[in-house]
């Protein structure tokens, strides 16, 4: 249902080239008694009849009115239009954020996977095209049954499988990995697999700017404060456990001799 | 016993996957630091004094575990990341080059710390 919109009408009336006195003073007195933002037609057209004004005067204000309707029509569209674009771009602007964030996470991940197992992927990528990331999974796959020979920074033959865990990761982030660029990735992954994971996690950092590099660095520093806390109560519970079954043989021990 | 059995195995597992997870924060907060020491030295990117006064908040923090921990730490980084980040709280002022030199300090301080992990 169309509303009219009091600011349009308060406008509207301002700018009327019909100057009567009677509808300025009956239009300013129906507006000033209103806390309500906007009409429905029918409610401005009720308010208006109650109102002291002749007849001729009301119908002027019924082409006032297709006019006022009109005009909030059009900025009613104009308002939605402007708000569906903001919205757009405000979500735009999260999701980039979120895709960055995830993607800075997704990499420090897999990176920590790397240090714990290395791998070389790079084998699956001599020649690279528009499906380097399909060929990069099914080749991934595929070691599964046929381990790949690569050679080790020492120069050994090493035979490997690429771990589920590693798979899944790259499907699970293959949006994200796309959008980071092959060529990142591809630096990311020749470093870890080279052993190089102190550079590796160097590229990912390098990316963010001071403040959230410092921030995450604070935050390292409470981990480190709750994994030794925890390692603390870990002992502590350990111990409790070996008195108690060190209790238990001496008693047990003292009962036999008894 | 079997049950004890069970808990030995899980306070082990528990303490070995946080033993590689120190080694892990260690291993960022070296690459951190290394990436805050090349941006003061160079153009782009620079920390500002704020940066460098959470950095010393950090630095403190990070220490104070690894020294509860046991483990050995270079005492001077550590003593004066007490002294910095104490004139931090009492909001006194602390010059650029200083906070430049304690970066660079720390670095080197988090390089020992993983060389040793290597051995």
């Amino acid at each position: 249902m169309s509303t009219i919109i009091v600011s349009d009408l308060k406008s509207f009336a301002a700018k009327c080239v019909w100057q009567i006195n009677d509808v300025q003073k009956n239009l300013d007195s129906i507006l000033e008694s209103t806390v309500k933002e906007t009409f429905t037609v029918n409610e401005w057209t009720a308010l208006w009849n109650q109102s002291q004004v002749n007849k001729e005067v009301q119908n002027l204000m019924s082409k006032y009115l297709i006019e006022v309707t009109e005009l909030s029509k059009s900025s009613l569209q104009l308002i939605n239009e402007d708000a569906v674009i903001r919205e757009a771009n405000k979500t735009k602007a999260i999701d980039k954020m979120k895709i960055e964030e995830d993607l800075k996470l997704s990499l420090k991940g897999l990176a920590r996977k790397s240090l714990v197992r290395p791998f070389n992927l790079m084998d699956f990528y001599k020649d690279l095209d528009d499906k380097w990331f399909d060929n990069m999974i099914s080749g991934a796959t595929a070691s599964q049954e046929t381990p790949i020979a690569v050679k080790d920074r020492d120069g050994n033959d090493l035979q490997i499988k690429i771990t589920n865990a590693v798979i899944e990761y790259m499907i699970a982030n293959r949006f994200m990995i796309l959008k980071v660029g092959k060529d990142t990735f591809k630096q990311f992954l020749l470093l870890c697999s080279d052993g190089q994971d102190l550079v590796a996690l160097k590229l990912i950092y390098s990316n963010m700017d001071t403040t959230a590099l410092i921030n995450q660095y604070k935050e390292n520093a409470v981990k480190l404060a709750e994994i030794y806390k925890q390692d603390q109560d870990t002992k502590a519970f350990w111990l409790q456990m070996a008195t108690t079954l060190g209790g238990k043989l001496i008693s047990l021990a003292l009962g036999s001799i008894i | 016993m079997q049950l004890k059995t069970c808990h030995l195995v899980i306070v082990l597992l528990v303490l070995a996957g946080c033993t590689s997870r120190t080694k892990e924060i260690i291993k960022e907060q070296y690459i951190i630091t290394d990436i805050i020491c090349d941006r003061i030295d160079s153009t782009d990117k620079q920390p500002t004094k704020e940066d460098l006064q959470g950095f010393i908040i950090g630095t403190r923090d990070t220490f104070d575990t690894l020294k509860k921990k046991g483990r050995s730490i270079n005492i001077s980084v550590y003593a004066k990341s007490v002294a910095l980040s104490d004139r931090v709280n009492n909001k006194e002022d602390i010059s650029m080059d200083e906070l430049r030199q304690f970066v660079k300090m720390t670095r080197d301080a988090y390089k020992l710390i993983l060389e040793e992990d290597k051995k």
